[in-house]
């Protein structure tokens, strides 16, 4: 089954949803697949007081899909700490991150792409959770058995060229 | 089976009804998005490294680098003179109401509908889909409420002339 395949399959059994950006008149130039957790948390079904966060989450999401120019980083070792999304370690399990930095505590929202500017959102974390030497791993691992539950033998998008993740607008750093 | 709702609507203001906080934040960083956008294509475009116009504007280069990386809340006159130093201009404001905008029917990617050419619509208010499996029929409500997938059509292959 291609992940295409998956996807549609993981559709139909409302595993997922596709995110519309939430302007009526912006065209998708690339899009954005989440969980029902992501869901629930960048449509607003989260506590009030995290209004304001999750709002940023929508409004980064939603300029992805928009195809804005986004700050993208490879390298999940040494990237400059206000870039949008980055690759986690291993770069062998796919998992990139949103980086919602403000307000404080940051958020994460971790996912993979499934093709050229086709991104699943997985799961979002708060950054105070991910403290301490083991919380990343464990989170990339969850993030890349998340992935292999809902698409299995699919593999998320791998690799050094930047272009196979994303096309038009984006800067590498 | 979950269901797949906002749980906030954007819609334009009304009397004195608050404007739910999730909204407000939305739009406020649409705004910063909208500038950060500008901001960042006039550098990519002006061809300048980060070291050259942190030098023109006399900044310390990880306060830039912050300014072109992220949507971050600078003020007007940071604006200002980050716009003047990366090739002159001076940012035009304009009004947009975006919510007047005619929702567009391809929010999703092209290839869902080849994936799912097997699915025909039967009653589309309700959004119930009726699958052909080989030799039977099944019902199935779709997740995709706003748009419907459309059946590709055959393949048509030429005849060859001699």
């Amino acid at each position: 089954m291609s992940t295409r395949d998956a996807i549609a399959a993981a559709l139909e059994k409302r595993e997922i949803a596709l995110l519309p950006h939430k302007l009526p008149g912006v065209p998708a130039l690339r899009h954005v697949f989440v969980t029902g957790e992501v869901w629930d948390f960048v449509t607003a079904g989260v506590p009030k007081e995290l209004a304001h966060k999750a709002a940023e989450g929508r409004r980064m999401l939603d300029a992805f899909t928009a195809g804005n120019r986004m700050v993208v980083s490879l390298n999940p070792h040494n990237h400059p700490a206000d870039c949008q999304i980055t690759r986690n370690s291993p770069e062998e399990d796919g998992v990139w991150e949103f980086r919602i930095r403000d307000p404080k505590p940051q958020v994460r929202i971790f996912g993979c792409f499934a093709e050229r500017d086709v991104f699943v959102a997985l799961s979002v974390m708060s950054r105070d959770n991910l403290k301490g030497r083991l919380a990343y791993p464990l989170a990339v691992a969850d993030n890349s058995s998340i992935w292999g539950g809902l698409f299995p033998g699919c593999e998320p998008v791998l690799g050094a060229d930047i272009n196979a993740y994303l096309s038009g607008s984006f800067e590498a750093v | 089976m979950r269901t797949f709702q906002e749980a906030s609507k954007l819609s334009e203001p009304h009397g004195d009804e608050e404007i739910d906080r999730f909204n407000l934040s939305y739009m406020a960083g649409l705004a910063r998005d909208r500038i950060h956008q500008m901001i960042l294509g006039a550098f990519i475009e002006s061809g300048l490294t980060k070291s050259q116009l942190a030098k023109r504007l006399g900044m310390d280069r990880s306060r830039l680098s912050r300014i072109i990386n992220t949507s971050s809340n600078i003020t007007v006159e940071t604006l200002g003179e980050v716009m003047f130093a990366i090739d002159g201009s001076c940012p035009k404001v304009e009004r947009h109401w975006p919510m007047r905008e005619r929702q567009l029917n391809m929010v999703e990617p092209i290839w869902l509908t080849g994936c799912l050419e097997s699915i025909h619509i039967k009653t589309a208010p309700k959004f119930t889909f009726v699958v052909n499996s080989g030799g039977g029929t099944q019902n199935v409500t779709s997740t995709r409420a706003s748009t419907v997938p459309v059946s590709v059509a055959p393949v048509q292959v030429a005849r060859e002339y001699a």
